[in-house]
């Protein structure tokens, strides 16, 4: 073992004592300014698309807005509109580029009535075709896959089920999430059990888009989000819904629980112990106290805490009063406590009273710095 | 005598050859993780986390001493990012000006009743202010007794923050509107947790600044700080995106740094006696995830977030290099336990022993050449037509390697308005082995031999004098 | 004098939304003053006459809440009502808004006749 490797060495210093190292080093050399010459002419090229761009800009921009200015903000139209007036040329790569950006910075801009209109007027500019030609022949650009399917979603062009199927099976996270948006914003409500039941492998913020996908979509109803709550899924999958639990208020303590008790110290039961709050889970309240007891983290009993100050009815007050008063604990924790007294008026309004009299010293500062209408959510 | 040299000139030929290996690693990487971010960049809209009901809260904390003139402006500025939900807590360190008076006038502060719950150690806090302004509720202003380190300052910070992410910046940067964004969505982009979060930082020395608010960027006039913009640009889009791909990266500056509060506080928060405490903390961080058995993610995005002035003068540029220089060799030290480490994972197999081979030894490598190339030449045993060839090679490489990192630049984003910027731009890379180079080098060795005699490092007197950068792009080619 | 144009300053720093305000509230028949950032506008309120400030929050310079805050504390012209237009859509920016003394809140995207309608309801047709 050891021979062989004296070996190589060997070998390593006969090639770089002979003939060897003239040799490396005059091949790097070339390749080194060959790869410079490369770096500036990249440079160069940069500079000019981005050159070729802005002149495009502006002498589209103007064009365009006018004519949308004219034609949906006077005339009202809807649709059908004389598209051929603009003479523009979309059949050419960068003036469509540049005419999709207007255009979806006045449809992200304009809504109501109007941004109807201006998406009518995206799709009579020939944008359906080209997006529906996108996503059935890039599918493995991710970035035009997405952007082609924001873009029917927009327009509320449907897609053929194969090929949204196909799309919502990619391997590519970014690309089933936008697949998931296109039929939240096409079908609403309709498409909650389809969008819900194949998600997996999204992060947060795949998660974060598509809670405002659903929440900007004006949904209004009682839809049982929880029942996608799943001890197995990831941390993503699992806050989404329970954010959307929070924002349309379903209460669900049992699902919630289920994923508490599964793993208590994991991110996901944390967010369980704050949904239970924010859902004022009222049955939950000795059963979180419970769970404090048996707790070993510092994240999940602050959890804890925060939640009993929202869902409690008094019968914890005993309990959060004797952690506020224990000053062994980490001062977080008694602040919490606090605040959750707080939370709880009325009915620790004469327990509150009792401890603003007679606490004093670091208690007092506490009481105090909790109290200040200045000091907010800290 | 000959098996001797030969020996010796091996050694520095494999170290040479390794490096130039992790150079044409970090070209190729860099090149492959910038396509990533901006792939996932174009498959989303900014507006998705600006819109957001649910976006994480974020607490900016920005220590400052003696910035009475700028300070108004540059808080301002912080209040005015675009993010919905966010505070900024600026920590007056003791100073000896009108800073906080100013600030009190401005901002229409008060003395609140607040108990610091001291997680992370800190100098005793004096007072916590808030704005009777309803439009600056989300300031707060500490008022703490100097503790003579950026660290302490900041410490102080964390411990008031209200949010579970922590932007770590100096008042005197000037940040872009959309930071809290792009930084944002780099942590919840993500498989696994991500600890702390860069971007790139380039000189504000020229740019159009008007009351702490970028207009417009450009590119600096005054040679030296052009080189540190050349040199933060190679390090940034070249050494951190590259690392970026493995996911190792050893260190996010001290000019713009999100970071996980809890992972931060568990890590025991910055060091108040080191002089690299950003690179220190996030070597912390780092091995505190190993220690847990939890898997983490340190991460840059290559957009540029950050202007910071860098500095001007021979005197200053060099004193911050030392401190550097010595805060690297303090790291190395302290957390030597670390280096090829198979507990500490990619950190202890890959960061730390990178951090030490190349980041660490490469000044001094490279004065040892110096040296023996003057023995050789002594003793007349130098093969010149090789040396030379050599010399060229080396000259070359570096030139290439610096274009290619603003090839890179571009590719993010067109910084520069002005087309003779760029041209200027690549230019300097010919100049930068002349001239800057050797400065780094003097430094960086300078900084060495002071740390191993214990020499007492003029840390506060330094940072004092006025908008210096107190950041380190670590990674920089040495 | 009585049949003078109702005044609006508009602050955007979006082109495309600053302009669509433009046409569309001018062509109501009223007059308007535009500025791109909070320090624009703080200087035209404090110059200028003014019926009604449309802004947006997230501006540079000076975000919105703080443009509202200085204009219900300054001397003259503290009564001016505000509508505020924002991207942002959580509930905190929403109340802060109206605390610091906002009359009304639109997010985007904006539909042009709502936002005439409001217009009216705060000061009534040009």
């Amino acid at each position: 073992m050891l021979s062989t490797l004296g070996y190589i060495i060997h070998d390593i210093r006969a090639f770089f004592e002979g003939n060897g190292w003239p040799v490396f080093v005059i091949v790097a050399l070339v390749l080194s300014v060959f790869f410079w010459t490369a770096c500036l002419i990249g440079i160069a090229f940069f500079y000019y698309r981005d050159y070729r761009y802005r002149r495009a800009y502006s002498r589209i921009y103007p064009a365009l807005r006018d004519f949308i200015y004219e034609y949906i903000l006077v005339e009202n139209r809807t649709s059908h509109f004389p598209v051929d007036k603009l003479g523009l040329d979309l059949d050419n790569k960068l003036v469509s580029k540049v005419v999709r950006h207007i255009l979806h910075d006045f449809i992200f801009t304009i809504g109501g009535e109007k941004g109807q209109s201006m998406r009518h007027l995206f799709n009579e500019l020939g944008f359906d075709k080209e997006s529906q030609y996108e996503i059935r022949h890039s599918a493995t650009n991710i970035v035009t896959t997405v952007r082609s399917l924001a873009n029917l979603a927009l327009m509320k062009v449907s897609i053929q089920d194969t090929i949204l199927d196909r799309l919502q099976k990619s391997p590519q996270a970014e690309i089933r999430v936008a697949a998931s948006k296109y039929l939240l914003q096409v079908e609403g409500e309709q498409a909650f059990d389809k969008v819900f039941d194949g998600l997996y492998g999204i992060s947060q913020l795949h998660a974060l888009d598509i809670f405002q996908t659903v929440v900007q979509g004006n949904y209004y109803g009682d839809y049982a989000f929880s029942q996608w709550l799943e001890v197995s899924k990831s941390f993503a999958v699992n806050s989404l819904f329970m954010d959307l639990m929070v924002y349309y208020q379903e209460l669900n303590e049992a699902q919630l629980w289920t994923l508490i008790t599964a793993d208590k110290e994991s991110k996901t039961a944390l967010k369980a112990i704050n949904s239970l709050g924010k859902l004022l889970a009222k049955d939950s309240e000795e059963r979180l106290q419970a769970l404090y007891t048996e707790e070993s983290s510092l994240a999940a009993k602050l959890e804890i805490l925060k939640a009993l100050g929202r869902v409690g009815q008094g019968k914890s007050i005993d309990f959060l009063n004797g952690l506020f008063m224990d000053a062994n604990l980490p001062l977080s924790l008694r602040k919490h406590a606090y605040r959750s007294l707080v939370a709880q008026k009325p009915y620790s309004s004469a327990l509150l009273r009792k401890i603003e009299e007679q606490v004093d010293g670091e208690e007092r500062k506490l009481v105090r710095s909790i109290n200040h209408p200045m000091v907010h959510y800290i | 005598m000959t098996h001797f040299i030969s020996s010796v000139e091996f050694i520095f030929g494999l170290y040479c050859l390794l490096l130039l290996a992790v150079y044409v690693m970090l070209f190729r990487m860099s090149s492959l993780s910038i396509r990533r971010n901006l792939r996932q960049r174009g498959s989303r809209r900014i507006q998705t986390l600006l819109e957001s009901e649910i976006a994480p809260g974020v607490s900016i904390v920005a220590p400052a001493y003696n910035e009475s003139v700028t300070i108004v402006n540059n808080v301002r500025s912080l209040m005015t990012l675009f993010y919905p939900r966010y505070e900024v807590v600026i920590v007056n360190d003791g100073s000896k000006d009108d800073t906080l008076p100013k600030l009190i006038k401005e901002f229409d502060l008060v003395a609140v009743d607040f108990l610091v719950d001291y997680l992370v150690p800190c100098k005793e806090i004096k007072g916590i202010y808030k704005s009777r302004d309803i439009s600056h509720k989300h300031l707060t202003v500490v008022d703490k007794i100097n503790g003579g380190s950026k660290a302490d300052a900041v410490n102080a910070g964390i411990n008031v923050a209200a949010f579970p992410y922590i932007l770590n910046t100096d008042v005197d940067c000037v940040l872009a509107n959309d930071t809290l964004v792009y930084l944002m969505e780099a942590v919840l982009d993500a498989k696994e947790r991500v600890i702390a979060v860069g971007a790139t930082l380039r000189m504000s020395n020229s740019s159009y600044v008007d009351s702490g608010m970028l207009v417009e960027a450009a590119l600096p006039k005054p040679i030296l700080a052009r080189f540190q913009e050349m040199e933060y640009i190679r390090s940034y889009l070249l050494g951190k995106m590259g690392w970026n791909y493995l996911n190792c990266i050893p260190n996010v500056s001290g000019g713009l740094g999100l970071f996980d509060k809890e992972i931060l506080i568990a890590a025991g928060g910055y060091d108040p006696k080191s002089l690299g405490e950003d690179m220190e903390m996030v070597t912390r961080m780092c091995m505190k995830m190993c220690d847990n058995n939890e898997k983490y993610e340190v991460k840059y995005i290559p957009q540029t977030l950050c202007w910071t002035e860098g500095p001007d003068s021979l005197k200053m540029l060099t004193r911050q290099r030392i401190r550097w220089a010595r805060g690297l060799m303090q790291i190395m030290r302290t957390h030597r336990k670390a280096f090829f480490n198979p507990s500490y994972k990619r950190f202890g197999l890959v960061v730390f022993p990178y951090n030490a081979i190349f980041e660490f030894f490469a000044p001094i490598m490279e004065i040892l050449g110096i040296f023996f190339y003057i023995y050789l030449i002594l003793t007349n045993g130098i093969n010149w037509q090789m040396a030379i060839l050599l010399l060229v090679f080396v000259y070359m490489f570096s030139v290439f390697l610096t274009s290619f990192s603003i090839l890179l630049d571009n590719y993010v984003y067109k910084y520069y308005k002005r087309r003779q910027d760029i041209v200027r731009l690549c230019l300097t890379a010919f100049l930068e082995p002349f001239i800057y180079h050797p400065i780094i080098v003097y430094s960086s060795i300078k900084g060495y031999i002071q740390e191993l005699f214990g020499k007492k490092h003029a840390w506060g007197e330094m940072k004092r004098k006025g908008t210096l950068t107190p950041l380190s792009p670590n990674g920089a080619k040495k | 004098m009585w049949d003078k144009k109702k005044r609006i300053l508009v602050v955007e720093d979006n082109e495309i939304l600053l302009g669509i305000m433009q046409f569309v509230l001018s062509r109501e028949g009223y007059d308007l003053l535009l500025a791109k950032s909070g320090k624009e506008a703080l200087s035209l309120v404090s110059d200028e006459s003014i019926d009604l400030i449309i802004t947006d929050l997230a501006l540079p310079f000076a975000n919105g809440f703080e443009i509202i805050d200085r204009i219900r504390k300054s001397n003259t012209n503290n009564q001016v009502p505000v509508i505020i237009i924002s991207g942002y859509r959580d509930d905190n920016s929403i109340v802060e808004g109206f605390e610091v003394g906002a009359n009304d809140y639109i997010k985007k995207p904006i539909s042009p006749s709502e936002l005439i309608s409001r217009v009216r309801l705060r000061i009534g047709h040009a």
